[in-house]
């Protein structure tokens, strides 16, 4: 595919679109744009050839087409393996048993083996639990913690590969190999 | 010949997708934990390999919803009905755990973000409030996911908590959905724990070789 823009004017749109729409997960791209890959370099010390030369490792930035690729590889993350992990998590959930113990039941023999309902096959509801922004009470501002919950809820294989399919077209159109 | 325009359209298609912002928002508060909880699947599923069906409890009861912690957490806590998983294997009975803490050999606590470990002691600790002890862990994983460059110094803490949860561990691991050249040489000398990089669905490879471990040592330990 030919282009035209250049591999930083592609770099600097995907940036100001995730700016746009939201800013935390601009700055998670970014970082990782900005956080450049470490190289081996061989030095050979000047005026003593006799002398071993000096290997050291330092981090440069990225060019702008390695960029791209790390963009798209932490939009993928995000977009794509988080999906991934919840039908996971639920397709091994599924193949799993529920207990029939209830919250009065304290039979250390009961819990000791524990007596399972037949629930294999049968979809699990998953939650995990997560806490709101630390929030002000009362007159005196002490802080609170209040626990909420977030659902796991299954999402759609297509979807998923819908997605996928938008990430591949976007990495066609950040190579920039054949230009070369 | 590819555009501007042609890419914004591109990008715009990715990005107001409904696994795009719309899905980051919603699940952000939650990626790591969620993680955690992919590691825990991928440990009920090493024991149906053995043909085990294991058994989701809550604390306070049966779990529905099966709640994950969202912050570590002591194994007796009744503040919700946190969920975990119990099997037995000959004879042998183990529970799965995401997000307990732990006495380290040396009285400090370490929390753990997936583990299996005897459900003997889990049971004691539950009815005597108490920490488990690290003689009591059988595996234990940390679970890192990040969308980029993963620091060096989480090897050297799980190297470090390892390292006081005493001899009777059987697994360790260091799991991510990413890659760090300087971690795998970290990870690699023999009593290190043991690297999952690029552990994720999209590298089925890599699942089978992390399930076929517990297998593989859950199988060893009991005999089955």
């Amino acid at each position: 595919m030919k282009h035209g823009y250049s591999p930083q004017e592609a770099l600097d749109l995907l940036i100001r679109k995730l700016n746009e729409r939201d800013q935390e997960l601009a700055v998670h791209v970014r970082a990782a744009v900005n956080a450049g890959t470490d190289v081996q370099e061989v030095e050979q010390p000047r005026g003593r050839e006799t002398n071993k030369p000096r290997s050291y490792r330092r981090t440069v930035p990225y060019f702008p087409e390695q960029a791209l690729q790390v963009a798209l590889d932490a939009l993928r993350a995000h977009f794509v393996e988080q999906p991934l992990f919840i039908n996971s998590l639920l397709d091994n959930m599924v193949q799993a048993s529920l207990v029939a113990v209830t919250p009065d039941s304290s039979s250390r023999a009961e819990y000791d083996k524990p007596i399972p309902i037949k629930t294999e096959g049968i979809e699990k509801a998953i939650e995990i639990e997560l806490y709101a922004e630390t929030q002000l009470v009362g007159e005196r501002g002490l802080t609170s913690r209040e626990p909420k919950v977030q659902p796991m809820r299954r999402i759609s294989v297509e979807e998923i590969r819908q997605q996928q399919a938008n990430l591949n077209r976007l990495r066609g159109f950040f190579d920039f190999r054949e230009e070369e | 010949m590819a555009t501007l325009g042609d890419l914004q359209n591109a990008i715009d298609l990715l990005l107001d997708h409904p696994l795009g912002i719309n899905q980051y928002r919603l699940a952000r508060q939650v990626e790591s934990k969620a993680y955690e909880a992919y590691i825990f699947g991928l440990c009920l599923r090493a024991v149906r390999e053995l043909n085990v069906t294991p058994v989701l409890c809550g604390i306070n009861g049966t779990p529905a919803p099966f709640l994950f912690r969202g912050a570590p957490g002591q194994i007796h806590s009744k503040a919700k009905n946190y969920g975990y998983a119990t099997f037995s294997i000959n004879g042998q009975d183990f529970e799965i755990h995401a997000g307990v803490e732990f006495k380290g050999a040396s009285e400090t606590t370490h929390e753990l973000d997936v583990c299996i470990m005897r459900a003997k002691d889990a049971v004691q600790c539950r009815d005597q409030p108490d920490d488990p002890p690290s003689a009591s862990l059988v595996a234990g994983w940390e679970c890192k996911f990040y969308d980029n460059n993963l620091p060096k110094l989480l090897g050297r803490a799980f190297v470090g908590l390892i390292d006081d949860m005493g001899t009777n561990v059987r697994l360790s691991g260091f799991c991510s959905n990413l890659s760090h050249p300087q971690l795998k040489l970290y990870f690699k000398p023999q009593r290190r724990p043991d690297r999952h990089f690029e552990l994720t669905p999209l590298s089925p490879r890599n699942e089978n070789i992390f399930v076929n471990q517990i297998a593989g040592v859950l199988k060893k330990m009991t005999g089955a």
